[in-house]
């Protein structure tokens, strides 16, 4: 009773250690990145990109900051039947701070992180478009088209506000509304995000392969203490390693999900979407031949598709570490066991 | 013979009827936490356990405070155990007494008194204002007490000749005679720090202190699947101590009852 105890209980607590680093990241990954604005005291009123259309309808969301276990600073949804909605914007009533633009959709009480200056970097943007693809003559300074097609538009900008916001994207260039747009930058964050994930895979892999050959070595506890002990030595080893690896993980905000980080369905879903809009520029195989790449013509295209091809193996060949290197240890336990018990000659 | 198999038999069923009334509530929790709305959801256990490091590191911080609160009430109970059984002064029955009578003294009896001792001490809203009254808790050193008296003298005398003082007397001699002993008294500090609510709220004002069991009463009430997950977690520590310790916690209890 007490092996059989101390076996599954050894497992929950190190699955909450384990779950209390996660989570420290997980809440830092997830938390949106927003811009505020505060409503002039003449005019109280605030401009049209305050307003967030989703699937639900329209939202206005303000800041507040929260107290006990809602600490921090969180938004709530305004609600809008106390607004006016007028040619010069939004006339609110309240003083609040107001989000602006955030790096992803917003749900009320999330917490936040107020953005209060953003770094310019040069970018590409790449927007799919769900029907045609409108004529993009009007663009701001600094921005032009580097690609396009009947769905798919590569917008190439001189100088973008870090990190990209899909509402302030919109904004800048109002033509994009409707489309799904991706920023190169963001999406390059997000593939030198796999090879730490693979590798914390394994790390999370490890121990419990370890555990459950422990186990079964447990059941002759005594003749088997050193390699226990090594079982947890190593276990705890690895587990010290996680926060490090956790270090390494900064996944941009924009390619994350609204709710939870498991969502991987979304991951795919968007990872597919952008590398297959970028392979729609490609020119047909008629014209390079079948056994041509199938590349888009614009060299960050085909920069970032180059980018994702050298990483595409690496969060594998860490993810599988976690299997090789317990059973290593297995095997080499298991060695030095029938080593011992070998038979011998007086 | 037909007697004596009927009074098992209901003796039988009112054990079941007993645990079931006592395991029900635990069941209900852990059912309902994976089965908030009818259907398997893990939205709760998202939220605790991955959505935010807020429940585990109070978790930590509290599991923390109470290994404190074990590690002192240990190093004061041994003492003052051995200094009642084993070591004869004047005035010691008095004592013993005195020491009994605080314990069967309810808690709030002695929350004012102490909130104004470490108001003194500049104590209050720190984590010292929650492990120092536990640490003199009364409890261990009546039990060990109880459990120190039934080693010889003999034995004692024995290992004193043989030169050994008194750190070594404890730690070679009396301490692994009593071993069940001490992990009642550990156990039952552990328990007594992990399920302590009058004392944070009376002397902590900082939320963020909380210890787990008393900040659950503030998850917010929009989600009660949410403060049912936060029980799960809150009871997993009890839970070991108990599957792991049983046979000891319970003879400790009946040795010092013996006495």
């Amino acid at each position: 009773m007490k092996k059989k105890a101390l076996c599954v209980f050894i497992l929950l607590f190190w699955a909450v250690g384990v779950s209390t680093f996660l989570s420290g990241k997980v809440q830092e990954e997830m938390i949106p990145q927003v811009t505020i604005l505060e409503p002039s005291i003449e005019e109280r009123a605030l401009p049209m990109d305050c307003l967030f259309l989703d699937e639900t309808g329209m939202h206005l969301y303000s800041v507040y900051e929260g107290t006990g276990w809602e600490a921090g600073t969180r938004v709530r949804e305004e609600d809008l039947s106390g607004c006016e909605l007028g040619e010069n914007g939004i006339l609110v009533t309240g003083w609040n701070p107001y989000v602006q633009y955030a790096s992803k959709p917003l749900t009320p009480g999330t917490l936040v992180e107020v953005k209060k200056s953003a770094d310019k970097q040069p970018d590409h943007w790449l927007a799919v478009f769900p029907e045609e693809a409108p004529v993009l003559d009007q663009l701001p300074e600094g921005v032009s088209v580097a690609e396009r097609n009947s769905h798919v538009v590569l917008l190439s900008l001189e100088e973008a506000q870090q990190p990209y916001m899909d509402g302030r994207a919109k904004s800048m260039i109002p033509s994009l509304e409707g489309a799904w747009v991706y920023s190169f930058q963001e999406m390059e964050q997000f593939l030198d995000c796999l090879a730490p994930l693979g590798l914390l895979a394994a790390l999370l892999t490890a121990p419990v392969l370890l555990w459950a050959c422990s186990c079964f070595m447990a059941r002759e506890a005594g003749k088997n203490r050193v390699f226990l002990l090594v079982n947890l030595g190593v276990g705890l080893a690895l587990t010290a390693c996680v926060p490090l690896v956790l270090g390494a993980i900064d996944l941009p905000s924009s390619l994350l999900p609204r709710e939870h980080i498991t969502d991987l369905g979304f991951f795919a879903q968007e990872y597919s979407r952008f590398f297959q809009a970028l392979t729609s520029f490609a020119p047909p195989a008629s014209a390079t031949g079948p056994l041509a790449p199938n590349l888009p013509q614009s060299p960050a295209g085909q920069a970032i598709i180059h980018y994702r091809n050298s990483l595409l193996m690496r969060p594998v060949l860490w993810m599988s570490l976690g299997f090789v290197f317990p059973l290593l240890v297995i095997l080499t336990e298991r060695g030095i066991m029938i080593w011992r018990n070998r038979p011998k000659i007086q | 013979m037909k007697k004596t198999s009927c009074l098992s038999y209901a003796s039988g069923f009112g054990g079941l009827l007993l645990a079931f009334i006592s395991i029900a509530p635990f069941g209900y929790v852990l059912v309902s936490s994976f089965l908030p709305s009818g259907g398997l959801a893990f939205e709760a256990y998202y939220d605790v356990f991955l959505g935010s490091p807020q429940y585990l590191l109070r978790f930590w911080k509290s599991m923390g405070l109470c290994l404190g609160i074990v590690a002192g009430q240990l190093a004061v109970s041994v003492l003052a155990g051995y200094g009642f059984a084993k070591c004869p002064f004047k005035g010691r029955d008095t004592l013993l007494f005195v020491l009994m009578i605080l314990m069967v003294l309810p808690l709030q009896v002695t929350l004012a008194p102490n909130y104004i001792m470490l108001d003194k001490l500049g104590l209050l809203d720190s984590y010292w204002s929650l492990l120092l009254p536990s640490v003199f808790a009364p409890l261990g050193a009546f039990i060990l007490t109880q459990s120190f008296k039934s080693v010889s003298d003999a034995i004692i005398d024995a290992a004193k000749l043989d030169g050994c003082g008194l750190p070594r007397l404890l730690a070679k001699v009396v301490l692994p005679m009593n071993a069940s002993g001490l992990v009642c008294v550990a156990l039952l500090s552990f328990l007594d720090g992990w399920n302590m609510v009058e004392q944070p709220i009376a002397y902590l004002k900082d939320f963020q202190r909380y210890p787990i069991a008393v900040a659950l009463a503030y998850v917010p009430p929009s989600d009660p699947t949410l403060q049912l997950v936060c029980c799960v977690l809150v009871a997993l520590p009890p839970l070991f101590l108990f599957t792991y310790f049983n046979r000891e916690l319970v003879e400790g209890i009946v040795l010092a009852e013996m006495k």
